[in-house]
């Protein structure tokens, strides 16, 4: 006793079945999204790097960082499109500055000391200082490359007297060359870095290096008034210059009972005003970015996530990423990442949108 | 079937199933490790916590006198008020005033501050950079290294960067000496110094002053008149000066040692102040003295290649607190026992003549104290029984003394705030402890 396929149990057994196989599909359709907006998509592929980079920055539609493969010069790159081309290649390539036309870099070669300029879209560089003193946080300031060197102390061993020990003298040069200028001097040994301009003042950071160590930031008018302390912090901190001139670094915790765990934000502002804390509970030793999004933290561990500082009131939170691969760095337009998934001598980078 | 009854034979059951299950459990393995593992880190990345775990031979600081922290912090500023709460960027001379009060010469800002008995940090002087006599409130120096206190409540100062010697009294600063850079005897205004950087104060009979007029590398002699006398070359530049009851004033000259005045060096041997510390350098000299003061039975000392204080007696520099290593400075900002703690970069150093010294942590911008037994009270002691517990090696495992090429993942742990801090923080500023020192790392986000 077959049934007839025509028969109308047979057709609602059927209707049940697709009804079923439906709601299944729904079912896992749903699931599929929900996971897919828990766990974000694996970014495409954009190069591979010759060595993790470092110094990592994003300018516009191009990518800057340093690397080093094992047993080669370090080499400073600059990736645009999928093609990634050595600027430089030096024994240390310590610091750059890039902005859309052009970038100046810090370089050693043996024992000699160079900074230099290179148009980015022509072959060839111009050294605008080279000597056996290392110079600091060569950058890109209009008309020309301001950087820092150590003047020596006066006499040897008075580095416990501020005035009388090594001064870090603020200098600049034009982009086509000349005689190298000073700018200011700071009563401070260095090293250091200059963050960039904000009307006719530069702003420097000095290190004082040692245990814990302390960053002092300054005002250093370009016309020679007198140098200006704006904050002192703890440890060494790489600050940034937001686009109103606010002055922003990471610092230690104020609240954690551990400081060292835990970083927060700090920002003096350009029109005047205290010092402010505008984010908290950030991981420790990690790096900010001005981008066109505005500020973005990129954790210092080693599975490194991008942070937006949010209202101080509350708590950050990291911006979702793949669990194969890391931040390395916030740029202009974009976040560069790299894979973690293996330790490749040349890891794959990666590139997303600003969160 | 022979054969395959052979093979039924030889095969046992239990051991096939453990065989495919085991077979089975590593291939899970591998490919749990394939969802977890992650790739090591590069060198440097991960410090795991611990630090160095040998350091360099040390001679280190006696155990049995405490170091805390008493204003100040590590962050550079200018701000007055009680404790830590206070902020002075680079602090160098150092005295103990009549009133029991603390004297600063608070270089870059160009200050002279004062550190009441309670704590309490205000300016006495200065503020803008600059020459100013009148008004303390409006009187203007130039990255002042020096200050000795008199006993009459004044206050001598040698205002480095404007090569004069000025005094402050009953709330009025004036020039005693000095009008410019040069080298010149004679009195008052007449007289030239060059970036003087240390003066103490000789009770005498008669009072006056000794100068350190660094740059012209002589110790000079200022009367209360202002009279400046020739004084004695030194064979370095002098930057400290101690005076002694009864004896001629010591001089601290980096690179070329103690100086007495006729110009003897001397580079005292230093010698482990912690008796427990386990093979203790035995060659190492205090060469580049930066700052003296006169103790009850000798001098107490600092050196620009040593981040500690030593009492010097009878050709010995026993390290007092911090340590002295010969193959780096081991700095830091730690409190506890002598051997224990660390300083930074030290500009002055004072004693009150009771157990107390008092040391201005320059690079750590602070002031810090160093009780001898016989000034601590039983809250000290208590404070510091932790401290004391712990051996200098058993500290450098942890990671706290600073070790080129090791950033220290977590020095600060053991850093105690003063038991008035304890259990609160007065202000959002205030941090018990600091954060590693530079970055070595170069990986994701990363900047040397």
């Amino acid at each position: 006793m077959a049934a007839d396929p025509a028969s109308p149990a047979r057709r609602a057994s059927a209707r049940r079945w697709l009804v079923a196989l439906l709601l299944a599909a729904l079912a896992v359709a749903g699931g599929w999204a929900a996971v897919r907006r828990a766990v974000p998509a694996r970014p495409d592929p954009w190069l591979r790097a010759g060595a993790m980079p470092s110094l990592a920055s994003g300018v516009g539609e191009r990518w800057f960082w340093v690397e080093r493969s094992k047993g080669a010069p370090q080499r400073l790159v600059v990736a645009q499109g999928r093609e990634a081309r050595a600027i430089a290649e030096a024994d240390a390539v310590t610091t750059y500055h890039a902005d859309g036309q052009r970038v100046a870099w810090i370089e050693r070669s043996g024992k000699q000391w160079r900074v230099c300029v290179s148009e980015l879209g022509a072959v060839g560089r111009r050294v605008l200082w080279q000597g056996p003193e290392e110079p600091w946080g060569a950058r890109l300031v209009w008309p020309g490359v301001c950087w820092l060197r150590r003047t020596p102390a006066e006499a040897p061993g008075l580095r416990a007297h501020p005035p009388l020990g090594p001064q870090l003298e603020v200098v600049g040069a034009s982009l086509s060359g000349g005689p190298v200028v000073s700018v200011g001097t700071l009563p401070e040994e260095g090293p250091g870095e200059v963050l960039g301009e904000h009307g006719a003042s530069l702003v420097v950071a000095a290190w004082r290096t040692g245990a814990p160590g302390n960053t002092v930031f300054y005002l250093v008018p370009v016309g020679g008034a007198p140098v200006r302390r704006l904050a002192g912090e703890v440890g060494i901190q790489h600050g940034v210059l937001e686009r109103d001139g606010a002055l922003v670094w990471p610092a230690p915790s104020r609240e954690a009972t551990v400081e060292a765990a835990a970083s927060c934000i700090r920002r003096l502002p350009a029109r005047g005003g205290g010092i402010e804390t505008i984010a908290e509970w950030l991981p420790a030793r990690g790096a900010l970015f001005v981008t066109q999004r505005g500020l973005i933290y990129v954790g210092g561990e080693w599975r490194s996530e991008a942070w937006l500082p949010g209202a101080p009131t509350e708590l950050p939170r990291p911006a979702p990423r793949h669990r194969d691969v890391a931040v390395v760095a916030a740029g202009e337009r974009d976040l560069l990442l790299v894979s973690v998934t293996a330790a490749a001598a040349k890891p794959m980078l990666y590139r997303a949108p600003l969160p | 079937m022979r054969a395959g009854s052979a093979l039924r034979k030889q095969v046992n059951p239990r051991v096939t199933a453990i065989a495919i299950l085991a077979v089975l459990a590593a291939v899970q393995a591998a490919w749990w490790r394939g969802l977890v593992w992650k790739p090591p880190a590069p060198p440097g990345a991960t410090m795991g916590g611990g630090g160095p775990m040998s350091g360099p031979p040390a001679a280190f600081g006696r155990r049995d006198v405490i170091v805390d922290t008493i204003a100040g912090a590590p962050d550079a500023g200018d701000a007055d008020g009680p404790g830590r709460n206070a902020r002075f960027d680079g602090p160098v001379g150092i005295a103990v005033g009549p009133d029991g009060a603390l004297y600063v010469a608070d270089s870059r800002n160009h200050r002279i501050r004062r550190v009441a008995p309670d704590g309490r940090t205000t300016t006495v002087a200065g503020g803008e950079p600059g020459f100013a006599d009148g008004p303390a409130s409006t009187a203007r120096f130039l990255y002042p290294c020096g200050v000795a206190a008199a006993p009459d409540g004044a206050l001598y100062v040698a205002d480095t960067g404007n090569h004069r010697i000025r005094v402050v009294r009953d709330g009025t600063v004036r020039t005693l000496a000095g009008s410019g850079a040069g080298c010149r005897s004679g009195p008052g205004a007449t007289a030239r110094f060059c970036w003087p950087a240390g003066i103490a104060y000789e009770a005498g009979p008669p009072p006056r002053l000794w100068l350190a007029d660094t740059l012209n590398g002589r110790v000079r002699p200022v009367g209360l008149d202002g009279t400046v006398g020739d004084g004695w070359t030194t064979p370095g530049a002098p930057v400290g000066v101690a005076t002694r009851t009864g004896g001629p004033p010591v001089v601290a000259a980096p690179v070329a040692g103690l100086l007495g005045p006729a110009g003897m060096a001397l580079k005292p041997r230093i010698e482990t102040g912690d008796v427990r510390a386990e093979s203790p350098p035995t060659d190492l000299v205090l060469s580049s003295p930066t700052a003296l003061c006169a103790g009850p039975q000798g001098l107490y000392a600092t050196d620009d290649r040593h981040a500690a204080v030593f009492d010097v007696r009878g050709g010995v520099a026993q390290v007092l607190a911090g340590a002295a290593c010969g193959a780096a400075r081991l700095e830091g900002w730690h409190e506890g026992s002598g051997a224990t703690c660390a300083f930074g970069r030290i500009g002055g150093v004072a004693a009150d003549g009771k157990g107390r010294i008092y040391v201005s942590d320059t690079s750590n911008n602070a002031i810090r104290r160093i009780l001898l037994p016989e000034a601590q009270t039983p809250d000290d002691q208590e404070d510091d029984a932790e401290s004391r517990d712990r051996g200098p090696d058993e500290d450098l495992r942890r990671g706290y003394l600073w070790d080129p090429g090791y950033p220290p993942p977590d020095w600060r742990r053991g850093v105690r705030p003063p038991r008035a801090q304890r259990g609160r923080q007065e202000h959002p500023d205030v941090h018990s402890g600091n954060p590693p020192g530079p970055d070595l790392r170069l990986g994701p986000g990363r900047r040397p």
